[in-house]
């Protein structure tokens, strides 16, 4: 069987925005947390 | 003749096609830059910049990594780009005997002299093409029914594929995605 991608559809699509877009919003609260507690 | 759509199975190992890698490559890309921008932003503020920075770099190298894997790993089966919201379209005719034979009436008529009875692509016309015509029985099952709605109605640029959407109704071009998956499922 021929996995050509993960998914196929509506949620292919998701995990291509979704994947990059969880990254950044995870790392973004990462940044700013250190940041925060360093203030302190 | 035909190639051999067996080898594209052998060829597979990353669980990804190099489209959807690049897609998720650049995305990371954007991130990274944006990370650059705000992290530049801070310093210029005299705020807190190195975790911003630090960020960034991490992005840049994930999308880094991903077009190492794209390039490297990830099977190479160019897609032809649809609207984003083409993969969303969900098919509005039932999925009925009836509607799968008006779709084999259409496919029959129109299709089959490329892509063949079985769908196979070895229709009497596909040894004149170049790119020939996908095996549908192992493409159409990776793609949404709405990618299929997209290339019936406008064709697919650089192929022979032409867009039917002047000479087949909305309802017939989406009886002939249904009667595609049913041959695909056979």
């Amino acid at each position: 069987m021929t996995f050509a991608h993960v998914v196929s559809g509506p949620v292919d699509a998701i995990i291509e925005l979704g994947v990059p877009l969880t990254i950044f919003v995870a790392l973004y609260w990462w940044s700013n947390r250190k940041e925060r507690s360093k203030r302190k | 003749m035909v190639e051999p759509q067996g080898a594209i199975e052998e060829e597979v190992i990353l669980p990804m096609t190099r489209d959807a890698a690049v897609q998720i490559a650049l995305m990371l890309l954007a991130g990274a830059l944006l990370f650059a921008g705000l992290a530049f932003l801070r310093w210029y503020r005299q705020r807190a910049w190195r975790r911003t920075a630090i960020a960034g770099a991490a992005m840049a190298a994930l999308s880094a990594a991903a077009f190492v894997l794209a390039f490297t790993v990830a099977v190479n089966v160019p897609t032809y780009p649809v609207p984003f919201t083409a993969r969303f379209a969900t098919n509005p005719v039932p999925d009925t005997p009836e509607t799968t034979a008006a779709g084999k009436a259409t496919y029959d008529r129109l299709c089959a002299v490329c892509h063949g009875a079985t769908g196979r692509g070895d229709g009497p016309a596909a040894f004149t093409m170049n790119p020939r015509p996908l095996d549908l029985r192992i493409h159409v099952p990776l793609h949404a029914p709405g990618e299929h709605f997209h290339w019936i109605s406008e064709g697919v640029p650089g192929t022979a594929m032409p867009g039917w959407r002047a000479q087949l109704s909305e309802t017939e071009r989406w009886q002939l995605v249904r009667y595609m998956f049913a041959l695909a499922a056979r």
